[in-house]
């Protein structure tokens, strides 16, 4: 009972830390409709400048725009609040959707640093027996290992490195497969029973970062699917199996 | 609004990325040729379909001609083709990343103004950016008036590039070789800070900031010598963390560099403010041909007259000294420059004195005297030469007058009277 209890509150800490690190992605995300308000807004006063030759149907268009840019930041909003506060659990999840909602919060910590991002996801695939946002944890959780491990690379490598993490998935006779492949310090070899505890953490080029993968262990466990870290016996990156039960 | 961002009347037209229903009724009576625009062409760089619509209405509305490109790829093919004059580069692209895009228009045009288009927190790739030649930073979310700003000293400086006809080509002057062309640095110190180059006079409060103003006095109080990156650090940013602190010292470093060489297009290229393993070194060059600083002007004239012990030399450095080096600027490292010089200062209105009352020339002893005392009010032989000066010309009241002075400033400053060797003076 303590331990499950113990176990719990670890959980909810990883997924909070989880979401610290997203933070400036996300900020990033929201600063995005913010800038095209802000212009719109210049723009609506540059017009008023010249009132006679300003058509109805422009101001009608650019206010349509800012509704449209505050709809945005509304999605984004509440997407935070699925992840950080209680809700109506799903019991089905799209595993393509999950993945385009993952990078609408961390596309940015990739742009920001050229990671390629290669997805080759079936189109025809089932849905998963996992709620939606627990399942976005599970990818964010693995999708931010990825980022680190290749950031990492970087700061130690002197000559230049592949920057890409691949995502595959595709279906099986039970399961939807997922495999997330990076191309950042391998890992998965050094560390290989460490990544499973919570409290991992790597010292590399003179910062300490969290890695590890319990929120998706965690998580994946709970629903019946596995997770599985293969192993890259030579040169660099990390790959992740997911099996999820449809 | 402010006043700057207001429409040129004349050019403004139809923002060129609307759809063709929508240009119709956007500006009525509009005309049908294209009103020739001033603005130089502006290619903006960004993944986000509303950012490309929003900045491109704004910018097309004020007159800019404006092209659009939403990853690197088709910025550079766009660049090939269109040769804008200005590019608004997201730092982030989906392909090819920002600094590759940088890279590669630096390689074709050195003159093209890069404006990074920056997020909050991107602190380490800001130093990047300046590392990899970027003309100007430009946050994310910007208002249309800040916006407006950044693009108008984009085009100042495509303007100067312009006058100072700059090629097109990669310039490339690694030493502190200068060309006769090289446009003349002026400084004066001695008083508040003024700083001339090209045709921009930098007053003190002209600078972006008070703290690159006093960057660049640390250059100057060090001239030709190489000033290190932790002094910078330690003395100007001792407030923050060290990241912090080095972004400051880099931003400040491009800035002066772009004040003293407004045509320079990669920061380590200057011919001025030298990189020098973990420090800096400011090298103006050739003094006269290069550029003209009073200091210099008072320091060599000092050296020559004390050689020769020609006075027109003394007298030409005395008149240069108008104020104390750097007046209102405290740092230590001012100080021991300041003394130095207005020691210097001293020497030379004593020498003057000296001479003028050898000459005879008591009126001229007098005036020197004085500015002796000006600066030091408790300097004896000062004040023993405005005495007897006085008293040479026959001005009994007049000694008295300045001895009585002299008993002040005594007891204010020591408490004790006038030296009994002035009171002597007078009283005989």
């Amino acid at each position: 009972m303590v331990q499950e209890e113990t176990e719990k509150t670890l959980l909810q800490l990883s997924k909070n830390a989880l979401l610290g690190e997203i933070t400036s992605s996300v900020l990033h995300e929201l600063h995005q409709p913010l800038t095209s308000i802000v212009l719109d807004a210049g723009y609506l006063k540059m017009l008023a400048e010249q009132p006679d030759e300003t058509a109805p149907e422009e101001l009608r268009k650019v206010g349509d725009d800012i509704e449209n840019d505050v709809f945005r930041f509304q999605r984004i909003t509440e997407h935070l609040r699925a992840l950080a506060y209680p809700r109506d659990e799903t019991v089905r999840a799209d595993v393509a959707e999950t993945i385009e909602n993952c990078f609408k919060l961390v596309g940015e910590q990739f742009r920001a640093r050229g990671i390629q991002i290669e997805l080759r996801v079936d189109e025809t695939l089932p849905l998963v027996a996992i709620d939606t946002i627990e399942l976005e944890y599970v990818f964010l959780n693995l999708i931010t290992n990825a980022r680190k491990a290749i950031e990492a690379r970087l700061a130690e490598s002197v000559i230049k490195c592949e920057k890409r993490l691949t995502i595959e998935a595709r279906q099986t006779a039970d399961a939807v497969v997922v495999k997330m492949t990076d191309t950042g310090a391998n890992y998965t070899k050094k560390y290989s029973t460490k990544l499973h505890s919570p409290l991992f953490t790597i010292a590399a080029s003179g910062k300490t970062f969290a890695y590890n993968v319990f929120v998706a262990e965690h998580i994946i466990t709970a629903c019946g699917g596995t997770l599985e870290m293969l192993l890259h016996t030579d040169g660099a990156g990390n790959t992740a199996e997911l099996m999820l039960p449809i | 609004m402010n006043r700057n961002a207001r429409l040129p009347k004349k050019t403004t037209r139809l923002p060129e990325q609307l759809s063709p229903d929508r240009k119709k009724g956007a500006l009525k009576n509009v005309r049908n040729e294209r009103p020739k625009s001033s603005k130089p062409k502006l290619m903006l760089v960004d993944d986000d379909r509303r950012i490309r619509e929003s900045f491109s209405r704004a910018l097309t509305l004020y007159g800019y001609n404006v092209i659009v490109a939403a990853d690197g790829r088709d910025a550079l093919a766009l660049f090939q083709k269109k040769k804008p004059k200005i590019v608004l580069l997201d730092i982030r692209m989906p392909d090819i990343d920002g600094f590759t895009v940088l890279r590669t228009i630096r390689e074709q045009s050195a003159t093209t103004q890069v404006i990074f288009i920056t997020g909050h927190g991107d602190m380490g790739l800001v130093i990047d950016a300046l590392r990899a030649g970027v003309s100007d930073f430009m946050p994310k979310p910007i208002q249309i008036e800040a916006l407006l700003t950044v693009l108008k000293s984009a085009e100042q400086r495509l303007e100067r590039l312009k006058k100072s006809g700059a090629s097109t080509l990669r310039i490339s002057v690694k030493e502190p070789l200068f060309s006769g062309a090289a446009a003349p640095i002026q400084i004066r110190a001695f008083g508040s800070l003024i700083v001339r180059s090209g045709n921009e006079t930098l007053q003190e409060g002209d600078w972006q900031s008070q703290k690159i103003e006093m960057v660049f006095k640390a250059f100057l109080c060090n001239h030709r010598k190489v000033v290190s990156q932790t002094f910078i650090m330690d003395t100007f940013w001792d407030d923050v963390k060290s990241k912090s602190a080095e972004v400051g010292m880099f931003t400040a470093v491009s800035a002066i560099r772009r004040l003293l060489e407004p045509d320079l297009t990669n920061g380590r290229d200057s011919r001025f403010l030298l990189s020098r393993g973990g420090g800096y070194e400011l090298n103006l060059g050739r003094h006269g041909e290069h550029y003209d600083y009073d200091v210099d002007h008072f320091r060599r004239w000092i050296q020559e007259a004390k050689i020769t012990g020609e006075k027109k030399l003394y007298e030409k450095a005395v008149a240069l000294y108008n104020d104390e080096f750097l007046k209102n600027c405290d740092a230590e490292w001012v100080m021991a420059e300041r003394d130095q010089l207005r020691d210097d200062y001293l020497r030379a209105l004593l020498e003057l004195a000296r001479w003028h009352f050898a000459e005879k020339n008591y009126d001229a002893c007098e005036q020197y005297a004085e500015k002796v005392l000006q600066i030091d009010s408790l300097f004896e032989t000062g004040y023993e030469l405005a005495i007897k000066s006085v008293l040479a010309q026959g001005k009994q009241g007049k000694a008295a007058r300045i001895l009585e002075r002299c008993n002040r400033a005594f007891e204010e400053e020591l408490g004790v009277a006038a030296p009994q060797r002035l009171r002597a003076l007078v009283v005989r």
